[in-house]
């Protein structure tokens, strides 16, 4: 038994065959062309760009389609790279200086933007030599004429090894056969990873040397939780490792079970579990998981990596995806929340700021661009026709920016009513609830909105001004502070008494110990990512919401975040002591 | 019309460093003006700003400062939209 140790880089365990996928791949001599004709060999050597940057964006197409949009802008970046001037003009000059053939031209040519890459001393960029070979091999082929060697060909289910793979060899791999994959090379940050885990099959990257020790068909282990690759494992590890597969498994069906049980608390109390999406493709996940609907459909995907402004059609063929995915279900759908930092407009351009959480982001950055902003709420309004569709405005910090947006939607809705555009007069409006101040003033806030939904990940990082990426005081950013909860506590409660719902839409509800205090603090609602919500929902079916009250009454008397966390993880132990409660 | 020579300064704010996305749409931009465009990061220099490779090779990581160097008759908005997509956050 041999065990390698590498990066995981997509989680899981896998037991089964190695296929070891040839380390060879084209090999290129270096071989030269009659004197006096390069004119041709170039010409060759630009008819193969043609075609491999078309079969790249051809990827990019068909990725996008099956993983989203952001997975297909690598081969979109691919396509880039192939037509890049300067790779042709350098592949031609070594065509005419040195009579090489198109073939060994171009492999020089990457081999030396390689080396570039991995001097520069920067892992990230390191990393995106796969990006180059890629390229490289996709160029070959057509040179050489080879049609692409289809990694779907695999008729039985094993576990491919490989020196590296191509981000878009990653991307085709059939999920049916192939159980895991393991490679000598790769990173982290690298594309390969990403498609990996954005698959869910296992991977471990950057394991070193050791296609030499293993053989086609020998049984290997594939441990993507811990980063491990076993070779030729003795019975004992076999064992430890089917087991631990199984128990996988049973949890999984387990959770999928309760996909169609509701969930209600032991004293028969119903908590609406909501989704949290960002693309119109995840809608199939609500159901999946067995959701209530969409508690936060996030806009910002419309605007993110384009250069022109996304068209009411655009907005409105969006939401109406969603809509038709989940009918009858409700789909809380939050107008732009980006920052001017992150923001490119075909109107403004973005302004420099010193502290751009404090500055013009979200609903801030559509009250200054009204006529930005217009476009998404004739959109959501459109699309209110068909279905149960509600607003949230993100980012409120006063009553004053409330009502200016609530002004803009209902000049809107006057527009629509001109032009006998059908929409939901009624549609329920909400607020979020993330800067303090507007949780300081949910009382009046309330008055306004049909709904709060409390976006804790914000909220947090403001009440406790305390950046979570920052590694110096991400300490400080903590849900289980007292300050968090005695403020989550006060907008809950003045939410009840003007009759009107709150839920909480942060990551800090997807949390089985913050679920079971935040319920106890009096929600009914949570919103989450769909992945989220089985787990969830064994918890509600576990506890009594009379319990729930009594551990957020305890919780909201002691002292510091630690004491918090410490009593609510013990709870949960008592409770569900399967639950990986952090 | 009048050939103008404009340099500007920005800072990498993406926590990746400036990455193969960005320089694709920053060559991609490039294309679209007559400027000739050169930028400029410590030692190392993209002389050609049409070339997404050249761009990467400056190994731009976060935080370090790259100089956008135009001219030619539209060099005002051509280092204006550069400066924009160097200067983006879009890791999240």
């Amino acid at each position: 038994m041999e065990i390698k140790r590498g990066v995981a880089v997509s989680p899981g365990v896998a037991i089964g065959p190695a296929w070891v996928l040839d380390t060879e791949e084209v090999r290129i001599g270096e071989r030269f062309i009659a004197t006096g004709t390069y004119p041709e060999e170039i010409e060759r050597f630009d008819r193969a760009v043609q075609a491999a940057a078309n079969e790249a964006r051809q990827i990019q197409k068909t990725v996008s389609e099956r993983l989203g949009e952001q997975y297909g802008a690598i081969f979109g970046a691919h396509a880039a790279l192939i037509e890049d001037p300067n790779l042709r003009q350098e592949v031609a000059a070594q065509i005419r200086d040195h009579s090489f053939t198109a073939e060994y031209a171009l492999s020089r040519v990457i081999r030396r933007r390689a080396k570039i890459l991995a001097g520069l001393n920067d892992r990230i960029l390191a990393d995106r030599q796969s990006d180059l070979f890629d390229i490289e091999k996709r160029l070959l082929r057509q040179l050489v004429g080879q049609r692409q060697a289809q990694l779907q060909k695999l008729s039985e289910a094993a576990i491919l090894l490989a020196h590296d793979l191509a981000p878009s060899e990653t991307a085709q791999l059939d999920r049916q056969h192939v159980l895991a994959f393991a490679t000598e090379a790769g990173g982290r940050t690298s594309h390969t990873a990403i498609v990996a885990n954005a698959l869910g099959i296992p991977a471990v990257v950057g394991l070193g040397p050791f296609l030499t020790d293993v053989s086609g068909g020998d049984l290997v282990i594939v441990d993507g939780n811990r980063g491990l690759l076993i070779l030729d494992p003795d019975a004992e590890t076999l064992e430890r490792y089917r087991q631990a597969q199984a128990a996988q498994a049973g949890h999984e069906r387990e959770l999928i079970e309760l996909r169609d049980l509701p969930a209600i608390t032991r004293d028969g109390v119903r908590i609406l579990l909501l989704g949290n999406i960002e693309f119109p493709e995840e809608a199939a996940q609500i159901l999946e998981r067995g959701a209530d609907g969409v508690g936060l459909y996030r806009t910002e995907f419309l605007y993110l990596g384009r250069k022109e402004d996304p068209t009411e059609q655009e907005h409105f063929q969006a939401y109406l995806k969603v809509l038709r995915q989940l009918p009858g279900k409700p789909i809380v759908i939050r107008t732009l929340d980006i920052g001017a930092d992150k923001f490119r407009s075909a109107v403004e351009p973005p302004a420099q700021e010193r502290n751009p959480f404090l500055g013009v982001r979200s609903l801030r950055l559509c009250l200054h661009n009204k006529s930005l902003f217009r476009v998404q709420l004739r959109a959501i309004l459109r699309a209110s026709a068909f279905g149960d569709v509600r607003i949230m405005f993100p980012m409120v910090s006063t009553l004053a920016e409330l009502r200016e947006a609530k002004l803009l939607l209902h000049d809107v809705m006057d527009e629509l009513n001109e032009e006998q555009v059908p929409f939901n007069p009624q549609i329920p409006v909400g607020t979020m609830i993330e800067v303090p101040s507007a949780a300081l003033i949910a009382d009046l806030l309330a008055k306004e909105v049909n709904f709060f939904s409390i976006g804790t990940n914000d909220l947090i990082q403001y009440v406790l001004a305390a950046d979570r990426t920052n590694e110096n005081v991400a300490y400080l950013y903590n849900a289980s502070d007292p300050a968090v909860l005695r403020l989550i506590e006060q907008v809950v409660r003045a939410a009840e008494r003007h009759g009107i719902p709150v839920n909480v839409c942060g990551e800090m509800g997807a949390e089985p110990m913050y679920a079971f205090v935040l319920i106890g603090l009096g929600l009914r609602q949570l919103s989450t990512p769909p992945s989220a919500i089985p787990e969830l929902k064994r918890l509600i079916r576990s506890i009594t919401v009379e319990e729930a009250r009594r551990a957020a009454q305890a919780a909201l008397q002691m002292e510091s975040a630690q004491d918090i966390t410490n009593y609510l993880r013990d709870q949960i132990r008592r409770i569900l002591p399967e639950a990986l409660a952090v | 019309m009048p050939q103008q020579r404009v340099v500007r300064t920005i800072i990498i704010a993406d926590q990746q460093g400036l990455h193969l996305r960005q320089a694709v749409e920053c060559a991609q931009a490039a294309g679209r003006y007559q400027s000739q465009i050169i930028l400029v990061s410590g030692e190392r220099r993209a002389e050609n700003c049409r070339s997404p490779f050249e761009i990467l090779q400056l190994g731009a990581g976060y935080g370090a400062a790259v100089t956008i160097e135009a001219t030619g008759p539209d060099a005002e908005q051509a280092v204006e939209e550069i400066a924009a997509i160097l200067s983006r956050q879009t890791s999240h």
